[in-house]
C-alpha cells in the first residue's frame, strides 16, 4: 500500500474514518492547541510551540497547514535509517505515519519512527513463524510468502494490514491479534502488484494484478467470514495493472496503469466502464499518482517520461506536462502540498500547492529525484539513498521521504538537507573563442551566510554546510523548516513577484455522495494548472553575454601581421646589396609592426635589425681582409658540434645489420650528402630559412675545400629508386672541377627538393591530380599562370606567393639574378640520372609546381627572375630560341607570358619546364660542361655574409652575443605567447647568426636523438637521408646555440593559430619552411592526402578513383575526359608511364580531360572550353580577347545605350546605374508612372528619379 | 567582429546554459543547456552575426559538458548527459539549417560506472582524436577511435578508477583538460619524454594529476598539483608548450584560483639512456600491434589490456617526472570560483564565479598575477 496518498493531517485523530483527510473539519476554536496535543499524542514530543524556532507565523502556518512535519527542528536533519540485513521489496506506512510496515521475500515487520529514531516494533514473520495457525485454527504449512506490495488499513480498520504476494494471493493480517492471519484473498490468479486501501474508507481495498484485473475488497467482511470475496472485479485492458490509486478527493474513484501504457480511471460504482481511459505512455507504465487537487494524475513509465494528465474529463488529450527522465522510472509520487509563499499568490499565504514530485528509477539507477514542475528540466534536489535504486518510496510529510531498497535498509530522508542538484551546477559557463571573443553565461549565486568569513592565506575549512549548499540561497540556514516551499528559493526559481492566483479551479466535479464534507478553501491544494500558470515568470536568471574579451590583442593584428611580415629572407644575396636589403626586409617588418601599432616590436626589429647588419658587416670585413692574406679560416672547429658523428653512435644501436638492412643499402643520393659525409666542414644550408644562392665568394671556398680520392670515387650518383630509366649517363663521376657548379646548385637545396628526395624513399602518394596544363614531354607548364604580370585572374588568389605577390620591394626583386626558384638545385629526381645538370636546366626543374600537397603551387615563382646562367649559356641561346619560338606555337599556355617577355630573357625561360631530364638527357650532358666556369660573379669583390662553421667567434669580447640576444627575445615572446613575432625574428636570424655557441654536447646529444628517433619513427626516413638532414640543418642550428625543439615548438605554435585564423597560405608556407625539419609542423599536412575527383552528378567524391568510370554513389557514368573519352588520351605518348598520366581541369569551369588532349585541344582552338556548350574561356587564346572585347563593346554599348536614354527623358549629368542584361523590366506600373512624369515638367521627372 | 562591445546573448535555452565551446576557428559556438539541448550557433564570416544553425535535444537529461571536436574529419561535437552517456554528433550538411536533424548521433555510450560522466575533452593531433572522459565517480576513461576518419567506432585507450569511489552525495569535480598542443614542452622532450606524448591534467578531489603517456602511450603520473584544500572544481591546461614549461590553472571551492608552473627538473640531464630510448624505439616499431590503425604513428591499440595496470613507480621509456610549482594563489570571486580558462594568445586567465562576474588575472611585469579586468554582466538585471 505504498500507493497511498500521502498523509497530510498526522493532527487528524484516529479513526475519524468519515473524514476526507485533506479536509479535516476544521475545530474553531483552539486548534492549534489540538494540533499539538495530536503532536503530542502520536510523537511524544512538546510540540513546535516549544520549539525556540517558532515564531508567530510558524504558529500561523501550524494553525492551517497540517502538515506532518512535527519531529523535525528547524536546521535538524531528520534522517534516520533503519537496516534490516534483508532485500525490502516494499513499504507502508501507518495513518498516523508513526510507524512504516516493510515487507520482502524474508521480511515482513513493522518499525516505529520516533524523534529521528527508528525502531523494530513487531516482526510479523517471526510472530508468524512461531504461531503456525491459522486464526481460524487450521494447520499450516511452512510459511514464506514473497511480499510483493503492502498496504495499512485506515480508520477504524486500522489494524489490519495486506500483503500482496507474487503468486496472486493477498494475505490480511491483523496486527492488534499479534499479527495473525487474518484472511487469505486468493481471486487473481497472477501476481499482485499493487493494493492499496481508500483514503476516505480505509477498509475498502483495491488490488491490481497482473492478471489484467483490479478487485474491490471490503476488510470488513473479515470479521464475520475467514475467506474474503471480492466485491467487484473491474477489468482493464487484458493487460498487467502496474499499479493502482484511489483518489484523494473523490471517494469513489480510482485510477490504474497498466502494462501497455494506459491510465484509466474508474468509478468503483461502475463496473462496465472506465471514466476516463488515456493511452499515456509508449511502454510500461509503472506507477500512477493522483495530484493532490484531484483532478491530475501523474504517469510514470519506462518510456523515460513522467507525464501528468488531466483526468477531469475524458477527452483525448495531451499530456498536461511533462517531465523527460534520464532513465526508466519506476515509481513516481507527489511531494505533498505545501504553503505558497504569499508573495506568490497575492492572496493569502495559505494556499496550497503541489508541484514537486519524486522519481525513482530502474534498479541499477540509485538516484532518486525531486523534480519540481516549474522548471521540468532540471531536477530540483538529488538523492542517492543507496547503491541501487530504492524498491519503494514514499512521503511521510512534506519533507521526510521514506525509502527502502535492496540494500535492506530503510530509510527516512529529510530531503531539506539533500543536496540541490543546482548547487552542482556551474552557473557561470564560459568560453574563449581563438578571435578574442568571449561568451558566457552567468546567474549570481547569493553566498550562503553560514559559511565562515574567510582571510586571505587561511586555510578555510570545509564544512558540510560549505560542500552541500555553499551556493544555497540565505533564507535556507533560517528557514530550513519553513511551511513554505521551500523549491522557491532564489537560485533554482526566480519568482518574480506575479500575478495572484486563482485559487479554485471550477472544473473540479465533486461526487456528492462520498464527499462528505466540504473543502475548506483555505487547506485545498491548488489546482496545478493554476499552479504552473505562470511558469514563465519563473525561468532562470541566468544571463548569456557575448563580446570580445578584454585585453585581448586586436583580432586584425595577427592576420595583417601574418600576411604583410616577410617570413623568408632567403631571396637576399649574398653581395655587395645584402646588407641594404637585409635592412629593407627588417625595416619593412618592423614598418609592419609600427603599423598595428605595436610599437615596441617595431622598435624590437629595428634594434636587431641594427646588431645584425653590424655584426654582418664586420664579419665579412674580417672575412675578406683574412681572405685577401690568403689566411685559412681559423676556425676553433673542435667546439664544433658534428652530428653526424653523434648520429651514427645512436645509429649503431638501431642498425643491428646494416648489410641486411633494405634501408642502409640505400645508397647516399645527393652530392651535398656524400660531401656531407666526408666533410663535415663544409658550407652548410641553414635550417629554417630555405637555403640561399650561394654565389662566388662562396663556391670558391667550396672549391677548396679538398676531397680526397676516396671520396670523388662515391660521388657518384645513384638515384634509388627509379631504375627504370637507368642509363649509362649516371656513371659518370663527379671531378673537382664540375664539383664547384654543382655545388652552387647542391647546396641551394630548397625545400621542395628534399621534399622529393624523400618521397622517393618513402612511400609514393598517388599522383595528385594536377591542374596545370601539360607541355609536349608530358611536362607540367604552369609558370605562365603564374607570373606577376600574368592576366590569368583565374590565379588571382595564388597572388600571395612567397615573393612574386609581394609589391614591396620589386626592384630589388626584379634584377635578382636567383630567385628562390631558381636556386633549387639539380637533384636526381624520378628520371634523372645525370649528376651533372646545367644551369638552366636546374632552373627549369624548379618552376615546375612543388608537388608535395603542402606547398602551394602558388609559390611557384614567375619567370622575373632571370637566373643569370642565361648568359652565361649563351651558346645555347639561339637553338633556344629557335625552340622557344616552336612551343611557342605548339604551346598556348607559354605564349601569353613571353608576350610580355624581351626575347633575350624568352630564350631562357619559355622553354618548357622539363620534370625530368631524360628527354633532354644528352642535351643537358652536353651543356654540364659550362656551368663550373661561367659565374661571371667570381670577378667580385667577395662579401660573404653568410655564416660559416669555420667562422671564428669574434664575437668573444663583445658585452653580449646576437645569439643570447635572441634567446633572450625567444625567451619573451614565447612567455607571452606571441609565437608569431618569435617565429619571424628567428626565421629572419638564423641563417646568419655566427656558429659559434655550439649547445653542450649534453643537450646537443639528447636532441639528436629525439630527432633521430622521431624521423625513424615516421618510417619515411632512412639513415643516411636522418644524417643528412642533420649534419645540413640541425648542425647550424645547434652551432649557433639555439635549440631546434624549441624552435620546432615556436614554429608549430605560430602555424597552429595561422590555421586557427584559417590563413591557409601562410601556413603553407611555414610549412614548408619546416620541412623536413620539424615534423609538428607539416606532419598533417604530408599524410593522408588525397586527390579525389567529383561526380558531377552527385557532387560526392570518387573513392575508386576514375578507373571504374562510374560513380558508387549515385551510379552514374562518368566521362573520363571530355575530350577522348576513352581511358588513354591519343595524343599521350605511349611510353609515358601510366603513373605520369596527367589530368586537367580547368579552375574555372570544371571541365578537364588529359592533359594532352587539353594540350591538343587548346593548341588548336581559340582557348575556349571543349565542354561543348560552356562558353569558358579556359586559357589565354582568341577567344578569351573576343570575350573581353565584347565585354568592353557591350559595356560600351549599355553606356551608350543609357546616355541615349538619359538624354531622351533630358536628363543630364546623372550617375548611371550599370545593370546587367537580366535586369528584370519595370513593371508596367512603372513605365506608366514614368510615362505620367515624363508628361509633366523637367523638374519633376528629375525628382522622381 | 561586428558587434563592439558586449551584448546580450539571446539564447533561446528553457533553462541554464551549462557549457559553451567555440569550434577551433572561432567561428562556430556551441552551447549545452539544463533544457537537454544543444544549440549550435554560425558566425556569417561577412557581418560577423550569429545565427543558429541548429537545437536539437541531445539527451534525455542536462547536457552537462559540450565539446568541438577538430574540424579535420568533419564537424563533431561531443556531449555528455545527466543520463549517462556521453555521444559523438556529426553534423549532416544535408539537412536543412534548423531542422533538428543536423547533427546526427554517430555513437553513444553510457559510463562505466553508471554513473553520470562529469567532464569530457577531445585531443586532436592533425586527424587523430582521443576523448577523455571521467564520471562524477571518478572513472577515467580515454577512448580512441577505430579509425580516424570515422568517430562512430571508438575503442577504449585507458580506463582507470582514480580515486576511491567517493559517496554519491559527495560533490565531486573530476574535470579533466588535455594539453592541446601537438608537442609537449620541449625540455621535457629533451629530458626523455616522448615525442607524442599525450598529457592530460584530471582534478581528482583536491589535487589535481598530470598524466603523460610514455612510449608504449601508457599513462603515467608525471606530477601532481597540490595546494588547493578544497574540491578542485576546474582544471585549465594552457597552451604554449613554446614557452619551455606548461601553465596549468585550477578552480577550487575553497575559493582560491591557483596557477601552477610545470617544470622539467635539469632538462638537459637524461632521465633515460639514449640507447634505450632508440632500442625502444626501435622494438616498438617491430612489435607494432597488429589492430592499431595503419596511419595511427606509434599508434594505441593498447585497447582494454591496459585497464588499472598502470604503476607509476615503474620507470618506462619516454616518461619524465616533472615538478609542479604553485606560482599564483588568487582569490576570486568572493570565494566560489567555478571555472577557469585560458586566453588563447596571451596568457590570461578567465574566471567565472558565484558572484555572477568573469573574471581576468594577468602576469604583471614583476611576475605577480594580478587582477586585470572584471565582467559583470548581471548588474542590470
Amino acid at each position: 500500500m505504498s500507493g497511498d496518498t500521502p498523509r497530510r493531517f498526522a493532527a487528524n485523530p484516529f479513526g475519524t474514518k468519515d473524514i476526507i483527510p485533506a479536509a479535516p473539519p476544521l475545530p474553531t476554536t483552539r486548534p492549534l492547541q489540538r494540533a499539538r496535543d495530536a503532536a503530542t499524542r502520536f510523537f511524544g514530543y512538546q510540540s513546535r510551540a516549544a520549539s525556540p524556532q517558532s515564531s508567530p507565523e510558524e504558529e500561523r502556518y501550524l494553525n492551517r497547514g497540517k502538515s506532518r512535519l512535527a519531529s523535525l527542528g528547524a536546521s535538524q536533519n531528520a534522517t534516520a535509517s533503519h537496516k534490516t540485513g534483508l532485500e525490502i521489496n516494499t513499504l507502508a506506512i501507518n495513518e498516523k505515519g508513526t510507524h512504516a510496515l516493510i515487507g520482502g521475500k524474508e521480511i515482513f515487520k513493522t518499525i516505529r519512527i520516533e524523534n529521528g529514531v527508528c525502531a523494530e516494533e513487531i516482526n510479523l514473520r517471526s510472530v508468524i513463524r512461531s504461531n503456525p495457525t491459522h486464526a481460524s485454527g487450521k494447520a499450516r504449512h511452512a510459511y514464506t510468502i514473497d511480499i510483493a506490495d503492502v498496504a495499512w488499513a485506515k480508520g477504524d480498520c486500522g489494524d489490519y494490514v495486506a500483503a500482496a504476494t507474487s503468486s496472486g494471493k493477498i494475505i490480511l493480517y491483523d496486527l492488534g491479534r499479534a499479527g495473525l492471519q487474518a484472511a487469505q484473498l486468493h481471486e487473481h490468479f497472477r501476481q499482485v502488484h499493487k493494493v492499496t486501501f481508500n483514503p476516505h474508507r480505509g477498509n475498502l481495498l483495491l488490488s491490481g494484478s497482473q492478471d489484467g484485473t483490479v478487485r474491490l475488497w471490503d476488510v470488513r467482511d473479515v470479521r464475520s467470514a475467514s475467506t474474503l470475496q471480492s466485491k467487484r472485479k473491474y477489468p482493464g485492458l487484458s493487460d498487467g495493472v502496474r499499479d493502482v490509486k484511489w483518489s484523494p478527493t473523490e471517494g469513489v474513484d480510482f485510477a490504474f496503469g497498466t502494462d501497455s501504457g494506459w491510465v484509466q480511471r474508474w468509478d468503483m460504482r461502475n463496473l462496465k466502464t472506465a471514466k476516463v481511459k488515456i493511452p499515456a505512455h509508449s511502454e510500461t507504465c509503472n506507477a500512477i499518482d493522483w495530484h493532490p487537487d484531484g483532478k491530475h494524475i501523474v504517469s510514470a513509465s519506462s518510456d523515460k517520461t513522467v507525464r501528468v494528465w488531466d483526468f477531469s474529463a475524458n477527452r483525448r488529450q495531451k499530456a498536461s506536462w511533462e517531465i523527460k527522465t534520464p532513465y526508466r522510472v519506476t515509481n513516481a509520487r507527489w511531494r505533498p502540498s505545501c504553503e505558497s509563499s504569499s508573495s506568490f499568490t497575492g492572496d493569502g499565504a495559505g494556499t496550497r500547492m503541489c508541484t514537486q514530485l519524486v522519481t525513482s528509477y530502474e534498479e541499477d539507477r540509485s538516484s532518486l529525484h525531486i523534480w519540481d514542475f516549474r522548471r521540468p528540466a532540471l531536477p530540483f534536489r538529488e538523492l542517492h539513498p543507496y547503491m541501487s535504486a530504492p524498491t519503494d518510496l514514499l512521503w511521510h510529510s512534506q519533507d521526510l521521504l521514506w525509502t527502502v531498497g535492496r540494500e535492506g535498509v530503510f530509510l527516512q530522508s529529510d530531503i531539506q538537507h539533500t543536496p540541490k542538484t543546482i548547487d552542482k551546477r556551474n552557473l557561470q559557463a564560459f568560453a574563449l573563442s581563438p578571435l578574442g571573443d568571449i561568451s558566457f553565461a552567468t546567474q549570481k549565486r547569493a553566498r550562503n551566510h553560514t559559511m565562515p568569513h574567510r582571510h586571505r592565506g587561511s586555510k578555510p575549512t570545509l564544512t558540510s554546510q560549505d560542500s552541500s549548499r555553499g551556493g544555497s540561497p540565505q533564507r535556507d540556514a533560517v528557514l530550513a523548516r519553513s511551511w513554505e516551499d521551500d523549491g522557491r528559493d532564489h537560485s533554482f526559481l526566480n519568482a518574480a513577484p506575479s500575478r495572484p492566483e486563482t485559487l479554485r479551479s471550477p472544473s473540479i466535479s465533486r461526487t456528492p455522495s462520498l464527499a462528505v464534507s466540504p473543502v475548506g478553501e483555505a487547506t485545498r491544494t491548488m489546482d496545478l494548472d493554476d499552479a504552473l500558470a505562470d511558469r514563465d515568470s519563473l525561468r532562470p536568471r541566468q544571463i548569456a553575454v557575448s563580446g570580445p574579451a578584454p585585453l585581448h590583442p586586436d583580432p586584425n593584428v595577427f592576420p595583417f601581421l601574418a600576411s604583410n611580415y616577410k617570413l623568408d629572407f632567403s631571396s637576399l644575396r649574398d653581395d655587395d646589396d645584402f646588407l641594404g636589403s637585409f635592412d629593407k626586409y627588417m625595416e619593412h617588418n618592423a614598418a609592419c609592426a609600427y603599423a598595428a601599432g605595436l610599437y615596441r616590436t617595431a622598435q624590437t626589429w629595428r634594434i636587431v635589425s641594427g646588431m645584425m647588419a653590424n655584426h654582418l658587416k664586420k664579419r665579412a670585413e674580417l672575412k675578406h681582409t683574412r681572405r685577401l692574406l690568403n689566411k685559412p679560416a681559423a676556425g676553433n672547429s673542435t667546439r664544433k658540434l658534428t652530428l653526424v658523428e653523434m648520429s651514427r653512435s645512436l645509429f649503431a644501436d638501431v642498425m643491428k645489420s646494416p648489410a641486411s638492412s633494405p634501408v642502409s643499402l640505400r645508397p647516399v643520393s645527393t652530392i651535398t650528402q656524400q660531401l656531407a659525409q666526408s666533410d663535415v666542414a663544409s658550407d652548410q644550408r641553414t635550417p629554417v630559412v630555405r637555403p640561399v644562392n650561394f654565389d662566388a665568394p662562396s663556391s670558391r671556398l667550396n672549391a677548396e675545400v679538398s676531397l680526397d680520392s676516396g671520396t670523388d670515387a662515391i660521388l657518384t650518383v645513384n638515384p634509388p629508386t627509379d631504375n627504370t630509366q637507368a642509363n649509362g649517363q649516371d656513371k659518370e663521376h663527379l671531378t673537382i672541377t664540375n664539383l664547384d657548379g654543382l655545388q652552387q646548385l647542391q647546396q641551394t637545396a630548397p625545400v621542395v627538393d628534399r621534399n622529393a628526395m624523400v618521397r622517393r624513399w618513402s612511400v609514393q602518394p598517388k599522383e595528385p591530380l594536377n591542374l596545370d596544363p601539360v607541355d609536349a614531354d608530358g611536362v607540367k607548364i604552369h609558370s605562365p599562370k603564374l607570373v606577376r604580370q600574368g592576366s590569368n585572374e583565374s590565379f588571382a588568389f595564388l597572388e600571395q606567393s612567397v615573393n612574386s605577390g609581394n609589391p614591396s620591394f620589386p626592384s630589388s626583386y626584379g634584377s635578382a639574378p636567383h630567385d628562390m626558384v631558381a636556386q633549387r638545385p639539380t637533384k636526381p629526381t624520378k628520371k634523372a640520372q645525370e649528376p651533372a645538370i646545367d644551369a638552366v636546366q636546374a632552373k627549369d626543374f624548379d618552376d615546375r609546381p612543388a608537388v608535395s600537397p603542402a606547398v602551394p603551387i602558388a609559390q611557384i615563382h614567375g619567370l622575373a627572375a632571370r637566373p643569370r646562367y642565361s648568359r652565361a649559356t649563351g651558346e645555347g641561346e639561339a637553338d633556344e630560341a629557335a625552340e622557344i619560338a616552336e612551343k611557342r606555337r605548339s604551346n598556348p599556355y607559354v605564349t601569353d607570358t613571353e608576350r610580355d617577355q624581351d626575347v633575350s630573357q624568352a630564350a631562357t625561360i619559355a622553354k618548357p619546364p622539363h620534370r625530368g631530364v631524360k628527354t633532354n638527357g644528352a642535351e643537358a650532358t652536353s651543356k654540364s660542361s659550362k656551368a663550373p666556369d661561367d659565374p661571371p660573379d667570381n670577378k667580385k669583390p667577395p662579401a660573404t655574409y653568410f655564416p660559416e662553421d669555420s667562422d671564428s667567434d669574434f664575437e668573444e669580447h663583445k658585452p653580449f652575443r646576437l645569439v643570447d640576444m635572441l634567446r633572450q627575445l625567444t625567451t619573451y615572446y614565447a612567455s607571452t605567447r606571441d609565437a608569431q613575432t618569435a617565429a619571424h625574428l628567428l626565421v629572419a636570424l638564423t641563417p646568419y647568426l655566427p656558429r659559434t655557441q655550439p649547445l653542450s654536447h649534453r643537450e646537443a646529444t639528447a636532441t639528436v636523438s629525439v630527432y633521430i628517433d622521431a624521423f625513424l619513427s615516421n618510417a619515411a626516413y632512412t639513415q643516411p637521408e636522418i644524417e643528412s638532414l642533420l649534419e645540413k640543418n640541425f648542425q647550424p642550428l645547434m652551432n649557433a646555440g639555439l635549440q631546434p625543439l624549441q624552435l620546432e615548438a615556436i614554429l608549430a605554435t605560430y602555424h597552429e593559430q595561422l590555421v586557427r585564423r584559417q590563413m591557409r597560405n601562410e601556413a603553407a608556407m611555414l610549412r614548408r619552411l619546416a620541412y623536413p625539419m620539424y615534423p609538428s609542423v607539416y606532419e598533417d599536412a604530408v599524410k593522408d592526402n588525397h586527390v579525389r575527383t567529383r561526380c558531377g552528378a552527385c557532387r560526392k567524391p570518387v573513392l575508386a578513383g576514375l578507373e571504374k568510370a562510374l560513380c558508387e554513389n549515385c551510379g552514374v557514368k562518368l566521362v573520363r575526359c571530355t575530350f577522348c573519352e576513352s581511358v588513354d588520351s591519343p595524343f599521350e605518348e605511349r611510353e609515358a608511364q601510366p603513373a605520369t598520366k596527367l589530368m586537367s581541369t580547368c579552375l574555372r569551369c570544371n571541365h578537364g580531360g588529359h592533359a594532352a588532349c587539353l594540350r591538343a585541344w587548346f593548341a588548336e582552338g581559340d582557348g575556349g572550353c571543349l565542354m561543348e556548350g560552356c562558353l569558358c574561356d579556359c586559357v589565354q587564346g582568341q577567344w578569351r580577347e573576343d570575350k573581353a572585347r565584347l565585354r568592353v563593346e557591350a559595356a560600351a554599348q549599355a553606356v551608350a545605350e543609357g546616355e541615349g536614354l538619359l538624354q531622351q527623358l533630358g536628363l543630364r549629368g546623372h550617375e548611371r546605374v550599370q545593370s546587367d542584361d537580366f535586369a528584370v523590366r519595370d513593371s508596367g506600373a512603372v513605365e506608366r508612372a514614368r510615362g505620367l512624369l515624363l508628361g509633366r515638367s523637367g523638374e519633376g521627372s528629375e525628382a522622381a528619379y | 567582429m561586428a558587434l563592439p562591445g558586449f551584448h546580450r546573448l539571446s539564447h533561446g535555452h528553457q533553462d541554464l546554459i551549462l557549457a559553451f565551446d567555440y569550434n577551433l576557428y572561432g567561428n562556430r559556438v556551441v552551447t549545452a543547456s539544463s533544457d537537454h539541448r544543444l544549440r549550435v550557433w554560425t558566425r556569417n564570416d561577412e557581418s560577423g552575426a550569429w545565427t543558429v544553425t541548429d537545437t536539437w535535444t541531445a539527451h534525455d537529461a542536462e547536457v552537462i559538458d559540450v565539446k568541438w571536436n577538430g574540424p579535420f574529419v568533419g564537424e563533431h561535437l561531443g556531449t555528455i548527459g545527466e543520463d549517462g552517456f556521453v555521444r559523438v554528433w556529426q553534423e549532416d550538411v544535408n539537412e536543412a539549417i534548423g531542422s533538428g536533424r543536423r547533427f546526427k548521433k554517430i555513437f553513444e555510450r553510457p559510463s562505466d560506472t553508471g554513473v553520470p560522466y562529469m567532464s569530457l575533452d577531445f585531443k586532436n593531433i592533425g586527424t587523430e582524436t582521443f576523448l577523455a572522459l571521467a564520471t562524477r565517480d571518478g572513472y577515467l576513461t580515454i577512448l580512441e577511435p577505430e579509425d580516424y576518419d570515422d568517430l562512430s567506432v571508438w575503442r577504449i585507450f585507458w580506463a582507470e578508477q582514480l580515486c576511491k569511489t567517493p559517496p554519491r552525495t559527495e560533490e565531486t569535480a573530476f574535470r579533466l583538460s588535455w594539453h592541446k598542443e601537438r608537442l609537449p614542452a620541449w625540455p621535457a622532450v629533451l629530458a626523455g619524454l616522448d615525442r607524442k606524448s599525450l598529457s592530460l591534467a584530471v582534478a581528482i578531489g583536491d589535487e589535481v594529476r598530470v598524466f603523460r603517456t610514455d612510449r608504449e602511450r601508457r599513462l603515467y603520473t608525471a606530477a601532481t598539483l597540490e595546494g588547493a584544500t578544497g574540491l578542485v572544481r576546474d582544471v585549465a591546461w594552457a597552451d604554449g608548450s613554446m614557452r619551455g614549461f606548461d601553465l596549468i590553472a585550477t578552480a577550487s571551492k575553497d575559493g582560491y584560483i591557483r596557477v601552477y608552473e610545470l617544470h622539467t627538473p635539469g632538462a638537459s640531464s637524461l632521465s633515460t639512456s639514449i640507447q634505450s630510448q632508440i632500442s625502444n624505439g626501435d622494438s616498438s616499431q617491430v612489435n607494432g600491434h597488429s589492430t592499431r590503425p595503419v596511419r595511427s604513428g606509434i599508434g594505441a591499440g593498447l585497447a582494454n589490456s591496459n585497464r588499472g595496470r598502470r604503476d607509476d613507480n615503474l620507470v618506462a621509456a619516454g616518461t619524465v617526472k616533472q615538478e609542479s610549482k604553485l606560482i599564483a594563489t588568487l582569490e576570486a570571486h568572493e570565494g566560489v570560483p567555478w571555472r577557469v580558462g585560458w586566453s588563447q594568445v596571451t596568457d590570461i586567465v578567465f574566471t567565472s564565479g558565484d558572484n555572477g562576474t568573469v573574471q581576468l588575472w594577468k602576469r604583471a611585469v614583476d611576475g605577480k598575477w594580478l587582477d586585470a579586468a572584471e565582467i559583470d554582466a548581471t548588474k542590470d538585471s
